[in-house]
């Protein structure tokens, strides 16, 4: 694991789930389905346990493709070193998704068009986004919709935070920070 | 053309495509690593079926029952209501399932039933 890529958190709440390593589409699964059993056993409601679940895969599956050290394993999948944790706030109730991976530094200009493109929108608002964008035949690729960001969003109760820090003359580090 | 009949796994839908039952659902968790890759079976076959299968004389059923999806499977949603639009098939009943505690699952019905008003999509509240 390269230490480069460790978080520094400083959190008050619990720490329900801490991932440090090699990410993959199994263990992204087994993440998903731990934190939502987790969740459910704490009775929290249907909406918040569907919204930190989608967040934490839209997280995952960003990192997965758009990683700069993105490699294939034996089984053909993808395999990413990163950091991901999720912490539980009792004061206000919130959950916070936080992770950190490298990406390719002329991602940090697309990353922030996408997020200065609906900064200012209200949930309507990224609906109607999410509606407009999908009936676009155009945006579709292999990856996803193009609507990861959009439906990141819509579903946090404040804005998207991000960071980038130089890491080498390629490649940055991308930290990413949601509120549920 | 043959039916298709997908299991639930961890992170893709059960799919059923039943052309002699004109039935068609997909319940579960959608989020499969490609999800276009995943779902491209299943519009190649909703094309062929509302081109050579569906019938005026007997409604074709179809059931949207997910319980999460990732935002390609938003868009495949799109695609797959586009595919029922266009096909200018009349006896065709669509429903959306969703848990009433589920503000998600309301605000989606909304977004599809709005964007797609000559489908009539049902809400079914469980």
């Amino acid at each position: 694991m390269d230490s480069g890529l460790k978080l520094c958190l400083n959190i008050d709440g619990d720490h329900i789930y801490e991932f440090s390593g090699k990410m993959n589409e199994k263990s992204m699964i087994a993440g998903a389905n731990y934190i939502e059993q987790l969740l459910l056993e704490k009775s929290v409601s249907q909406n918040k346990v569907q919204n930190v679940f989608e967040l934490f895969i839209e997280t995952i599956q960003n990192i997965l493709n758009y990683s700069s050290n993105s490699v294939k394993g034996d089984d053909n999948k993808r395999e990413v070193n990163c950091n991901c944790v999720l912490s539980y706030f009792t004061d206000d109730n919130t959950y916070i998704l936080e992770s950190c991976n490298l990406i390719h530094k002329h991602q940090k200009k697309i990353i922030e068009e996408k997020l200065n493109a609906i900064r200012d929108l209200d949930k309507q608002a990224l609906r109607k986004l999410i509606r407009k964008h999908s009936r676009s035949k155009e945006k579709k690729h292999d990856h996803g919709a193009g609507l990861g960001y959009i439906l990141m969003a819509l579903k946090s109760t404040l804005p998207i935070e991000i960071k980038f820090i130089e890491f080498n003359d390629k490649t940055l580090k991308y930290r990413q920070k949601l509120v549920v | 053309m043959d039916n298709i009949l997908l299991e639930e796994s961890d992170n893709s839908p059960k799919v059923i495509m039943d052309k002699e039952r004109a039935f068609i659902e997909f319940e579960g968790k959608s989020y499969p690593e490609n999800t276009f890759a995943f779902y491209r079976p299943i519009t190649e076959w909703l094309k062929r079926y509302f081109k050579y299968y569906a019938d005026e004389n007997k409604a074709t059923i179809i059931n949207f029952k997910f319980l999460y999806f990732n935002s390609a499977t938003t868009q495949i949603i799109f695609e797959i209501l586009d595919i029922f639009e266009e096909s200018g098939l009349k006896n065709m009943k669509i429903y959306w399932f969703y848990n009433k505690e589920n503000k998600n699952g309301l605000e989606d019905y909304e977004d599809y039933s709005e964007e797609f008003p000559m489908l009539n999509i049902e809400a079914v509240v469980y």
